[in-house]
């Protein structure tokens, strides 16, 4: 066996292997895209789902609610 | 962590479904915001309600804040009629208990279903001006 037969079993295959198993179990949570996990800093661009124009928001003169509540988590 | 949408396209269409059923079901309109309020989601509540002009009196707005794990629903005026405290309590706390797990979209459906289902029709007492 040469040296560089050598390498290549020794060497090259394990390391493929390895690439392939960390793709494997890499792959699942990219095509997901990050998570968000109580406790860590939030990343995304703010939304408004079925509200108005939301560059109105900056603008809006806040009007008193007539109810409502406020928790943590 | 970078920018990005705080939804996969799969949640916000789950999310948009369970308002329009929620709207569906009570006849008020629902708007749920996502993002960073600075620790205040009530005074960020009150200028989305500002926003929406009009439509606010008919309006419930959740406002979640994750960064600084804080939410508030608020009801517009009119919808305060239909929505008690204690309505927006519960749906506060079906929402914060799927947001301290992590399942951010799972407690907003959740909240929206539980508003919707205690939004009541408030009783007429006076039958004969109706």
């Amino acid at each position: 066996m040469s040296v560089l037969q050598a390498l290549g079993v020794f060497v090259a295959i394990p390391l493929t292997f390895f690439a392939l198993v960390m793709l494997l179990v890499y792959i699942p949570s990219w095509i997901r895209g990050p998570k968000y996990r109580p406790g860590l800093s939030w990343w995304a661009e703010p939304v408004w789902i079925g509200g108005g124009d939301p560059a109105l928001v900056a603008t809006a003169e806040p009007v008193a609610e007539g109810g409502g509540c406020s928790a943590r988590w | 962590m970078p920018a990005g949408e705080a939804f996969s396209g799969r949640q916000l269409e789950a999310i948009e479904r369970a308002l329009r059923q929620a709207e569906k079901s009570s006849g008020l309109s629902y708007s749920v915001f996502v993002g960073d309020t600075e620790g205040d989601p009530r005074a960020a509540g009150r200028r989305l309600l500002g926003a929406l002009g009009p439509k606010a009196d008919q309006h419930v707005v959740s406002v979640v804040d994750p960064s600084h794990r804080d939410l508030a629903i608020l009801a517009g005026s009119k919808a305060a009629y239909h929505l008690d405290d204690r309505a927006t309590a519960l749906a506060a706390m079906s929402m914060t208990s799927s947001f301290a797990a992590g399942d951010l979209a799972g407690g907003i459906i959740d909240g929206l279903r539980t508003l919707a289902e205690h939004a009541r029709q408030p009783r007429t007492l006076h039958f004969d001006e109706v």
